[in-house]
């Protein structure tokens, strides 16, 4: 099939891409620009290792088609901090608190939660749990992963 | 996991999307949010020619409140209704069953109408949408007509839209109660994890004579149990009839799971599935009943 011009922001920077209609997003985030921060893991929309923003609200981008995200702005895990070169408070509490081992889930869990924090800045526990529900991590038990986005909230939240 | 090669195309009017469909002869697939058809692609269980994304579609992006219904268009997201003032005023068993689908992440993408008209058996909103006779309104190159639940429905994952049709919007029937009749409803589900496709589902919307005590009408329906979500005419018939309702609803939700026949499957057996739906139907009369006092989820 015709391959398909799409522009697309990504952390602030437009890209200029040609692409087949069924490159998922998240196979265009990690093989087209090389962003692989974002992991794939499902591919079906189950796992939330891939969540990416879209236009500001956390989506699965493995059940996302890179052409359905033409004109919009997307925000991976490499665009959470400001300068790129610093942890966001979340960040750190993640590393505080041992929110993650093998870190497969990581980027989806931090998107999420940062989705989450910038609409409940005080979330309680159940809160938590709820918004991440549809993120599997096969290491933590996600209890230290519950308690990293509490210390995140009572830190600084996203910023 | 990648789909098979397809073409694209994201028109900016429904007549567009319409003579798209019908140039791909069967093999157009409308997508949406995609949160259904988005895996079924990845697993190349369904290997389209052509996909007709309606997400440009702008006029199909509202919730309109109307005096007798509220009609969602094709492109509103499912947490979108969630956080409709106008959802949660006027149809609050809508409003109960949405956080109950998927995970926030899909349904800031997954949309109303998409749900609905991809009817799964175990999946929320075609309950809601059976409970609360909703009309799909469907435009195909022969023009514009509607389809009304149950008859769209026709079985496991199957409805009357033709391939070169595309439902643009479903319309919610919401009049006012009466003075003195409070609306109030209850969803319920059992999954095997949060977030997970229902093992079974139940739906109950009560309009209560809050001083009498009586029901004067019931919508009691159930998912996962058929190859289409069901509801239980001679369960709402007793619920209207009971001088003292919270005294039957113990006997209706034995009524209803004695009506059902489920298929075991390897996460339910056929009994399982049985007792499981007796509880849920008994829990969500109890607390649709509780709320109509309590004026909660009600108008």
């Amino acid at each position: 099939m015709n391959d398909y011009a799409i522009s697309v922001i990504v952390n602030g920077v437009t890209y200029e891409r040609r692409i087949p209609p069924r490159r998922s997003l998240v196979d265009f985030l990690r093989d087209d620009l090389a962003l692989t921060g974002t992991h794939v893991g499902c591919e079906h929309g189950i796992c939330g290792a891939c969540t990416v923003m879209l236009d500001g609200v956390p989506i699965r981008s493995c059940i996302v088609y890179a052409v359905q995200a033409d004109g919009a702005s997307i925000t991976t895990v490499e665009g959470l901090s400001p300068d790129g070169s610093t942890l966001t408070p979340l960040q750190d509490a993640f590393v505080e608190c041992h929110g993650l081992q093998c870190g497969f889930c990581t980027p989806g869990m931090l998107i999420a939660a940062t989705a989450l924090l910038r609409e409940k800045p005080d979330p309680s526990a159940d809160e938590i749990r709820d918004e991440l529900g549809g993120n599997i991590c096969r290491c933590t038990g996600y209890q230290q992963i519950v308690e990293a986005v509490q210390l995140a909230a009572r830190t600084g939240g996203t910023r | 996991m990648k789909p098979v090669d397809f073409g694209y195309v994201r028109p900016l009017t429904i007549a567009d999307a319409v003579t798209a469909l019908a140039c791909a002869q069967g093999e157009g697939k409308v997508i949406a949010g995609g949160q259904s058809l988005g895996p079924l692609l990845n697993m190349r269980l369904v290997r389209p020619a052509l996909l007709v994304d309606v997400n440009a579609l702008a006029e199909l992006a509202a919730i309109e409140e109307g005096e007798l219904e509220v009609r969602i268009g094709a492109i509103v997201r499912q947490r979108g209704a969630e956080r409709s003032a106008v959802v949660a005023g006027r149809l609050p068993l809508l409003a109960e069953a949405l956080p109950y689908i998927g995970h926030v992440q899909t349904r800031n993408r997954g949309t109303v109408v998409g749900s609905v008209v991809h009817a799964d058996p175990s999946a929320e909103l075609p309950l809601v949408a059976l409970c609360l006779d909703a009309i799909v309104e469907i435009v195909g190159p022969a023009g514009n007509r509607e389809a009304s639940i149950p008859d769209f429905y026709e079985g496991y994952l199957s409805t009357d839209l033709a391939p070169d049709e595309l439902a643009v919007a479903v319309r919610f029937p919401a009049p006012a109660p009466p003075s003195g009749i409070v609306r109030a409803a209850a969803f319920a589900e059992m999954a095997r994890r949060e977030g997970d496709f229902a093992i079974v589902a139940a739906a109950a919307q009560l309009d209560v004579d809050v001083a009498a005590r009586r029901v004067v009408d019931a919508r009691v329906g159930l998912t996962g149990v058929a190859g289409v979500p069901l509801r239980f005419a001679a369960a709402e018939t007793a619920l209207r009839n009971a001088a003292e309702p919270p005294r039957v609803f113990a006997s209706v939700a034995e009524t209803v799971s004695d009506e059902i026949d489920p298929d075991s499957d390897l996460h339910a057996t056929a009994a399982y599935r049985r007792s499981v739906a007796r509880v849920l139907v008994s829990r969500v009369l109890e607390r649709a009943w509780l709320r109509a006092f309590a004026g909660e989820n009600g108008p």
